[in-house]
């Protein structure tokens, strides 16, 4: 049986294991240049000395002139990342959706479901084959992401102001352990719906969709609770957090919102911006305040007056792998449950 | 004598259309069963019943004493079955097509399933996309067989396939099958196919059986009547057809006529037109009386 599903898929495979060894040596090439780039900056900053304006011209030109162009670095570091992003869903796309729906609608099911083998062996061997083989793929080249970010995050501050730090959502999701997780998932999305719908091309839309909406529902609503939060009253921007300064870029917290609480210690509540928490405080006792309030700053002196704290949520670096081990929990049960289904919708097929 | 295939009141409704209904039949041990009937009377559906590939909406198919389990891998080794669609993996080679039957069932017979490939002059490093319908549906019957079932289910063999190619395909088909004592139970819509190579015959129409029976007593058992018009039924006997021509009626019928007129003139019908009289009858009945039932429907859906 797995002779069957790795000649079934084997030429596929190969395919993207071939499109995977391209995006990685297009990952080492913006690696190399970043670091062209890097090691130019250090000499400029040598010959602007103090001058600030000269370290910016520096850090932020990103460009990179090759017999073949003239190529803007930051703007390939952020295709490649997206790309990254996409990788699990398109796997997904590619591989899942067909797994069964390709055997339904070529009616080779009817050759495959009538050997000596139950459905559920032959499902299972399928999906083993081609969801390890695509999990070990993914995970390789998860670890060399790895080592292109840290090449990159030398490179450019410039990135680190649109991608943060490890727990930030642009690294976090392509970096540790939870890319194999997610394509486990998508993978496995795709065979279910494609076990179900019965045809490719739907489940290949459906893999698409369903993929994004959880995606997004455990970015928004789920991710931000795996870990215990951080919470720095006053209005401290991400870099001043670290009161012994020069922190890591890549230990930059994960910015969750604005919060507040009534007293030092107290429930954090969050989801309001600064101005929405001033005017709550005033209409919770405009009387009390009397006249004591100046009418330039009524927000904050009220704010003062009840002792209410303003401040940012983060969720900070440290829990990169707690949540790394509990978001990849979450895909690895949902990858479990549609791997029933799938099983169950195969079992239960008749023509 | 054991059945190796049994329908009890078998039924599969596909949504509103009913593509077999109220199937009760038995094919022998041994035998090897011809299934005639016209397209849409819903042999491909019974056929598939039979493999495991669909599952009955009403009553019961068995296999061997045993109602059939499609996750069960004791039923997939005794049955050999051979889709009418022919579904074979396109881009694999003859021999990969080999290794798959090898791979996929532990009783698989290689020598055998090489010889016949042998025989058959089919090239066992030739893609399956690039043979003809011919020799894919020879490679279909190879891995159908290599895998020595105890009951092959054939949907359409040798349709589409040229007279030379047919008799080939039946000769290596007969060969083995005499050698091996499988039950085969086979499917056509053109009987002269099936009257070479069956010893019994089930006549399957309006998803209904008719006849079931060896070919020998279906033989000896009908009769044609040519007799002047209009004719009293004749006693003793079940009219299957009759048609009027002029001042003749010919009729079809079941069962030795008795004390028949001198007006009467007896013939020995062949196999052919006793079928064609099934169907008819069955036909004429459809319309009249099962058209709001909606018409059977054959096929994948």
């Amino acid at each position: 049986m797995i002779w069957l599903s790795w000649r079934r898929h084997r030429l596929s495979l190969l395919l993207i294991a071939v499109l995977f060894v391209a995006l990685g040596i297009w990952m080492a090439l913006v690696a190399h240049w970043f670091g062209i780039l890097y090691h130019l900056s250090v000499e400029g900053f040598k010959l602007c000395g103090d001058n600030v304006r000269c370290e910016q011209s520096f850090g932020q030109r990103h460009t990179v002139t090759t017999d073949f162009g003239t190529f803007s670095l930051s703007r390939q570091a952020t295709a490649i990342d997206a790309l990254l992003l996409c990788v699990p869903c398109l796997l997904g796309v590619v591989f899942g959706a067909p797994l069964v729906a390709r055997e339904l609608t070529g009616h080779t099911n009817r050759l495959a479901w009538t050997q000596t083998v139950s459905r559920t062996r032959w499902l299972m061997a399928n999906w083993l084959v081609t969801g390890v083989s695509l999990i070990s793929l993914v995970a390789l080249l998860t670890w060399f992401e790895w080592w292109w970010y840290s090449r990159v995050q030398f490179g450019s501050a410039f990135l680190h102001y649109f991608w943060g730090g490890v727990v930030s959502p642009p690294i976090f999701s392509v970096s540790g352990i939870v890319p194999v997780a997610y394509t486990a998932f998508a993978f496995t999305l795709g065979t279910a719906l494609g076990a179900i719908i019965r045809r490719s091309s739907w489940a290949a839309v459906g893999t698409v969709v369903a993929y994004i909406a959880v995606g997004a529902i455990v970015l928004v609503g789920v991710r931000p609770y795996l870990a215990p939060h951080d919470f720095i009253t006053g209005d401290s921007g991400i870099f001043g957090i670290n009161p012994r300064g020069g922190i890591l870029e890549r230990d930059l917290p994960w910015t969750l919102g604005t919060g507040y609480r009534f007293a030092p210690g107290a429930h954090v509540d969050t989801g309001d911006s600064p101005t929405d928490v001033g005017l709550r405080c005033l209409a919770r006792s405009p009387e009390a305040y009397g006249d004591e309030l100046a009418p330039a700053q009524p927000y904050d002196d009220c704010l003062a007056f009840s002792r209410v704290q303003v401040g940012t949520l983060y969720m900070p670096a440290r829990s990169y792998w707690t949540l790394q081990w509990r978001e990849s929990a979450i895909f690895l049960a949902l990858t479990g449950g549609l791997l029933a289904l799938s099983v169950r919708s195969v079992r239960r097929w008749r023509a | 004598m054991t059945a190796a295939l049994e329908t009890e009141g078998l039924g599969r409704r596909y949504r509103t259309n009913w593509g077999l209904r109220d199937c009760t039949l038995s094919v022998p041990e041994g035998s090897i069963t011809g299934l005639v009937g016209p397209n849409g009377a819903g042999k491909s559906t019974l056929l598939r019943l039979a493999a495991g590939l669909s599952r009955p909406t009403t009553g019961t198919v068995s296999i061997f004493g045993r109602v059939v389990d499609p996750n069960s891998v004791d039923h997939l080794g005794r049955v050999g079955y051979f889709d009418q669609l022919r579904p074979l993996y396109a881009s694999f080679r003859v021999k990969e097509m080999l290794t798959f039957g090898r791979r996929l069932n532990p009783n698989w017979d290689d020598d055998a399933a090489h010889r016949w490939l042998e025989d058959l002059d089919i090239p066992l490093n030739q893609r399956i996309g690039k043979l003809s319908l011919g020799q894919q549906a020879e490679v279909a019957l190879t891995v159908c067989m290599g895998k020595r079932p105890d009951l092959l289910l054939l949907d359409e063999p040798v349709a589409s396939l040229d007279p030379l190619a047919r008799r080939q395909l039946l000769q290596t088909l007969m060969g083995t099958v005499a050698e091996r004592g499988t039950t085969v139970f086979l499917s056509s819509h053109i009987v002269s196919e099936l009257e070479p190579v069956c010893d019994r015959l089930i006549i399957l129409s309006a998803s209904r059986v008719q006849l079931s029976d060896s070919v020998e007593s279906i033989l000896s058992d009908h009769h044609l009547l040519v007799g002047p018009r209009p004719a009293p039924a004749p006693a003793g006997v079940e009219v299957i057809s009759s048609t009027e021509t002029g001042r003749q009626s010919t009729l079809l019928v079941r069962g030795a006529p008795t004390g028949l007129g001198p007006t009467w003139e007896t013939a020995q019908p062949d196999l052919d037109a006793i079928v064609l009289a099934y169907l008819e009858g069955t036909s004429i009945q459809a319309r009249q009386g099962e058209a709001a039932a909606g018409a059977p429907s054959e096929g994948p859906r």
